[in-house]
């Protein structure tokens, strides 16, 4: 079953467990009315992906309409989010990815976290295996650049780290 | 419910040639790669994000849909 994995996409793009939670069971009540149109030979876990990344698409377009920018909402959120436990590095991680556009992060989550190859990822994504290289490396210096890792270096708790990632700006869009 | 769920393009139908034409992910020549153990750094921690989502409990209400579904009831 992919619904764990489904949850932590869907949590790890959103970093809102509410909406995780709508997605998810968005997703499952689609998948399980349009079954037939599942087409045998492809991968029911892209496929399910795909369900939950329109789904996602489709919430950001209705509060487009309500709001300037559906990710300042999810930021600020973010902002007021108490205090969590765990590692803080994590932490610092997960706040840099934040400031990553939509569709680098869900590559990174995809690709980096969850091991879907590039091939996969694009079926995913309904895009080009080029596209989703290249959203990845972009994502990837992105964080680098948020998180002040240069290779070889362990990302350490420290002011410059911290500030970069409350200050820094993805470099490019895309 | 009537939206499309097969894998939907982008805006770049470009996918068996691995071309794209999408101006935000257009491959620039110089664009710089990652290094190779910088990346490894960054999924490595990418890879701990995903597993501390995972340890979430799944709430009430999407086991209670799961559990219906496995059933063969319908969903209320």
């Amino acid at each position: 079953m992919h619904l764990p994995a489904l949850r932590a996409f869907a949590l790890g793009i959103t970093r809102d467990p509410v909406l995780a939670d709508d997605l998810v069971q968005e997703t499952l009540l689609k998948a399980w009315s349009k079954f037939h149109l599942f087409e045998q030979g492809t991968k029911l876990r892209s496929w399910l992906f795909t369900i939950l990344r329109n789904s996602l698409r489709t919430i950001q377009r209705k509060r487009a309409r309500e709001v300037a920018d559906v990710d300042d909402v999810l930021a600020g959120r973010l902002a007021t989010k108490p205090a969590q436990e765990g590692n803080l590095v994590l932490r610092e991680v997960e706040a840099a990815l934040a400031k990553l556009p939509v569709e680098q992060r869900e590559v990174l989550w995809l690709v980096g976290a969850m091991g879907f190859s590039i091939e996969e990822a694009a079926e995913t994504c309904g895009c080009a295996t080029g596209t989703i290289k290249s959203r990845a490396n972009r994502g990837r210096r992105a964080l680098a650049a948020l998180l002040g890792m240069k290779a070889g270096e362990s990302i350490e708790l420290t002011d410059r780290a911290t500030l970069a990632v409350m200050a820094g700006q993805p470099g490019r869009s895309g | 419910m009537d939206e499309q769920i097969t894998a939907m393009p982008d805006k770049n139908p470009a996918k068996s040639t691995g071309k794209t034409s999408g101006k935000n992910d257009a491959p620039t020549p110089r664009e710089p790669v990652v290094d190779p153990v910088l990346q490894q750094q960054i999924d490595e921690n990418l890879r701990l994000l995903y597993k501390e989502c995972l340890k979430d409990d799944l709430s009430e209400s999407l086991q209670l849909l799961v559990d219906r579904l496995r059933n063969g009831g319908k969903p209320s």
